[in-house]
C-alpha cells in the first residue's frame, strides 16, 4: 500500500475524488465560486470515464448552511456521476458557512441513508459523534493537531466517543455555543489514567524506541498520533509514527497499543532502510506495555491542594 | 516547530542565552492558585516567565516606574510566593500582584517596609494577617499618590477550593470576588451551573453567548476560575501553554512588542504554563470584554 506524504494511506480503489457541493449547477458552482464548475466537472468526469481512465470516483460535499436541503440530492447526482463513496464535511473554519447542529444533523443522516440506498459508502466529517445515532461509524475520525485546538468540547474528558470525535469548531462554538443542551455524551464508566504532562512523560515516549530513543531529534504527540524525527546522521532521517492499534490498517509492526509506520524518509533505501525500521520496530513492540496513550485529553493534572 | 505536547529532543537543542534572564532548574512553577507544578520541559537555556513582565512593562513606557519595586518586592518577599498581572483594560494597563501568604503572616506589615522608598501601602489598616493571598494593584494613580489606597484580602472559603476576595483599607472591607476553581474538563458539569448562573450575563436568553465567555482556544488549560464580581465576570484559565497564550495575546490585541516578544522566545518559553483571565459582561445582546489579564510568576 503506497502512502502520500503525510503518511496516509493513498487508497488506489478511490481512483478520483471530486468535491460536489450541490444536486444543481447553481448551487455548486455558487460554493466553489466558479460559474460553469458543475457542467465542466461531469464533462470532465464523462471524458475520464470514456478514456477508461477513471478506476473508482469518490465525491466531497461540504456541509453548508445554503446547502443542507440538497444533501441527500447531492448523493444521486453522485450516483449519477458513478461515484462509489460520499463524504459529507462539515467547515471547520468558515463560520459563515455553518449551520446549527439542529439543522445539519438530520440533513446528514438523511444524506447517510440515501447512500444507503444507493449502495454508495457514506461518510462524514467534523459532525459529533453522538448525534448520529445510528450512523455515528460513518463519522470519520477527526485529526486535530493544532493548538490551540481547533475543535473542543465539554464533556471530551467524560465521553467515550471522544476517541473518535474531537467535539465542535471552535468557530462554530463561537456561533452558536457549546450545545451543551444538545450534546448526547456517552460518559465513560471507568476514570481515564492520569499523567501530568511532565518532562517523564515524554521520556517515556522517547524509551518506546529504545537505543533509537537517541536518535531522535523531536517527539510530537497529538491526539492521534506520535511522531519521532528521526536523524540517522549523513543526511539520513525519517520520521516514525505511531498510532492506536487497529486490526486491519496497514502498518510495518503493531505493538500492544500503536501500529508502527514511518514516512518521509530521507536518504535511505532498500535494505538499509528496512533494517532501520525493523530494528525500531521491534524495540517498540518489546517495550510497549500499554501504558503510553495518544489522546491528551486524558492528561488531565491531579488535583490541586484544597 | 512542533505543535501541542512536542519536546525537542536537549541533547540536540542549543542552547542560545542572548535574550532575556534565563530560567534555573530549581526554581519553583506555580499557578495563579501558587499549585505548583513540573516545568513541561527541561528549563536549560529557557527564558524566566517575568521576562513577560518586563516586556509589558517596557510596552507600557512603565518599566522605569515599577522595576525598582518590583525587584524590591522580588527580593523581600522572596520569588516562588508572588504572581504578577497585566490587565489591560479601558482604563489602560493596571499591574496587579499577589502575595502568597500560607503562614498567614503580616505580610502587609513586611511590604509596607519594603516599599517605603516608593509607596505607603493602605495606610492606617491594622494588619491581622487573615488572609491567604494578598493582592496590590499599580496604576497611575498610585503613581501620582505614591499611595496604594486599598489591598485585597483573598480568604480560602469554608467550601474546597472557593476564595473571596474582600477590598479592605482602613475604613473597612467590602466583597469584590467570589472565585470557585476546578479542572477545567473532570469537572465541567460543576463550572457550568456556576458560568450560567451569572448576573452580567443572560445565556438562556441566547445560547450561543456561552461560547464567547467560555472561550474554546483556552479551554484546554488544567484549571479554571470562575470568578463572580460586582459587575462582571471572570474566568482564568490557568495551565495554559505558549501556544494558548500566543493566541491570547493576539485575539485580545496586547501590544505589539509583547506578543512579538513571546512569538519570537515561544521556544524557550515551552516549559511553562501560564494564567490568563477574560473577564466580560453583556452590553446589548452581545458579550464584551472589558480586561483581559495575563499573569505569571515573579
Ligand atoms: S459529547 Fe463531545 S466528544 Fe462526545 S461525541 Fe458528543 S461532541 Fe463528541
Amino acid at each position: 500500500m503506497p502512502y502520500d506524504e503525510d503518511g496516509d494511506a493513498i487508497d488506489l480503489a478511490v481512483g478520483v475524488i471530486v468535491e460536489l457541493h450541490g444536486d444543481e449547477p447553481a448551487l455548486h458552482d455558487r460554493a466553489v465560486g466558479r460559474p460553469g464548475a458543475f457542467a465542466r466537472l461531469e464533462a470532465v468526469i464523462a471524458k475520464l470515464r470514456a478514456a477508461g481512465r477513471l478506476p473508482a470516483l469518490a465525491c466531497e460535499a461540504s456541509i453548508r448552511a445554503d446547502n443542507l436541503d440538497a444533501l441527500p440530492r447531492i448523493v444521486g447526482v453522485a450516483k449519477r456521476l458513478g461515484a462509489e463513496r460520499c463524504t459529507f464535511i462539515a467547515p471547520v473554519t468558515e463560520a459563515a458557512q455553518m449551520a446549527p447542529l439542529d439543522a445539519t444533523i438530520p440533513a446528514v443522516r438523511e444524506a447517510l441513508t440515501r447512500c444507503r440506498e444507493l449502495d454508495i459508502d457514506g461518510h462524514v466529517r467534523h459532525q459529533p459523534a453522538c448525534l448520529l445515532g445510528g450512523d455515528a461509524e460513518a463519522l470519520e475520525a477527526t485529526r486535530d493537531a493544532s493548538d490551540p485546538p481547533a475543535f473542543a468540547c465539554l464533556f471530551a474528558s467524560r465521553c467515550e466517543l471522544s476517541e473518535r470525535c474531537a467535539g465542535l469548531p471552535t468557530a462554530y462554538i463561537h456561533r452558536f455555543g457549546w450545545e451543551p443542551h444538545r450534546l448526547q455524551p456517552v460518559l465513560r464508566d471507568s476514570p481515564w489514567p492520569r499523567d501530568d504532562g511532565s518532562p517523564e512523560a515524554f521520556a517515556a515516549w522517547l524509551a518506546l524506541l529504545g537505543p533509537a530513543a537517541s536518535r531522535v531529534t523531536a517527539v510530537e504527540l497529538d491526539r492521534l498520533a506520535a511522531r519521532y524525527r528521526v536523524d540517522l546522521g549523513r543526511g539520513r532521517s525519517l520520521v516514525l509514527e505511531l498510532t492506536p492499534r487497529t486490526q486491519d490498517r496497514p502498518a510495518l509492526a503493531r505493538s500492544r497499543s500503536f501500529d508502527i509506520r514511518y514516512t518521509k524518509a530521507t536518504g535511505l533505501g532498500g535494505p538499509g532502510l528496512a533494517r532501520v525500521v525493523e530494528t525500531i520496530a521491534a524495540a517498540i513492540v518489546a517495550r510497549d506495555d500499554g501504558s503510553l496513550d495518544l489522546d491528551p485529553r486524558r492528561v488531565l493534572p491531579p488535583l490541586p491542594p484544597a | 516547530m512542533y505543535t501541542r505536547n512536542s519536546v525537542e529532543n536537549p541533547r540536540h537543542r542549543p542552547v542560545d542565552s542572548a535574550a532575556g534572564p534565563g530560567a534555573s532548574a530549581g526554581e519553583p512553577h506555580f499557578d495563579l492558585a501558587f499549585a505548583p507544578y513540573r516545568p513541561l520541559r527541561p528549563t536549560a537555556g529557557k527564558v524566566r516567565g517575568d521576562a513577560l513582565l518586563w516586556t509589558a512593562l517596557d510596552a507600557a513606557g512603565e518599566r522605569e516606574r515599577w522595576e525598582p519595586l518590583l525587584r524590591a518586592i522580588q527580593r523581600g518577599v522572596g520569588r516562588g510566593r508572588t504572581i504578577w498581572g497585566a490587565s489591560r483594560g479601558d482604563a489602560g494597563t493596571t499591574w496587579r500582584l499577589r502575595l502568597a501568604n500560607p503562614k498567614r503572616e503580616h505580610l502587609i506589615d513586611s511590604l509596607r517596609t519594603a516599599l517605603e522608598p516608593w509607596l505607603t501601602i493602605a495606610p492606617g489598616l491594622a494588619d491581622d494577617g487573615a488572609y491567604d493571598v494578598l493582592g496590590i494593584d499599580l496604576n497611575t494613580a498610585v503613581a501620582t499618590n505614591r499611595s496604594v489606597a486599598s489591598v485585597k484580602h483573598h480568604v480560602r472559603g469554608a467550601q474546597p477550593r472557593t476564595l473571596t476576595v474582600w477590598e479592605v483599607d482602613s475604613a473597612g472591607r467590602r466583597r469584590v470576588d467570589e472565585v470557585l476553581i476546578v479542572e477545567a474538563k473532570r469537572e465541567i458539569n460543576v463550572a457550568l451551573p456556576r458560568i450560567k448562573a451569572s448576573r452580567v450575563v443572560d445565556f438562556a436568553g441566547d445560547r450561543s453567548r456561552l461560547g464567547r465567555a467560555l472561550i474554546p482556544e483556552l479551554f484546554a488549560c488544567r484549571h479554571v476560575h470562575v470568578c463572580r464580581r460586582d459587575d462582571v465576570d471572570a474566568l482564568v484559565y490557568s495551565g495554559i501553554n505558549v501556544d494558548h497564550l500566543l493566541w491570547f495575546l493576539a485575539r485580545f490585541a496586547f501590544p505589539p512588542a509583547l506578543v512579538d516578544f513571546a512569538r519570537g522566545e515561544r521556544e524557550r518559553l515551552d516549559h511553562l504554563l501560564f494564567d490568563v483571565e477574560v473577564a466580560y459582561r453583556q452590553s446589548g445582546a452581545a458579550i464584551v470584554y472589558p480586561e483581559t489579564t495575563l499573569y505569571g510568576a515573579l
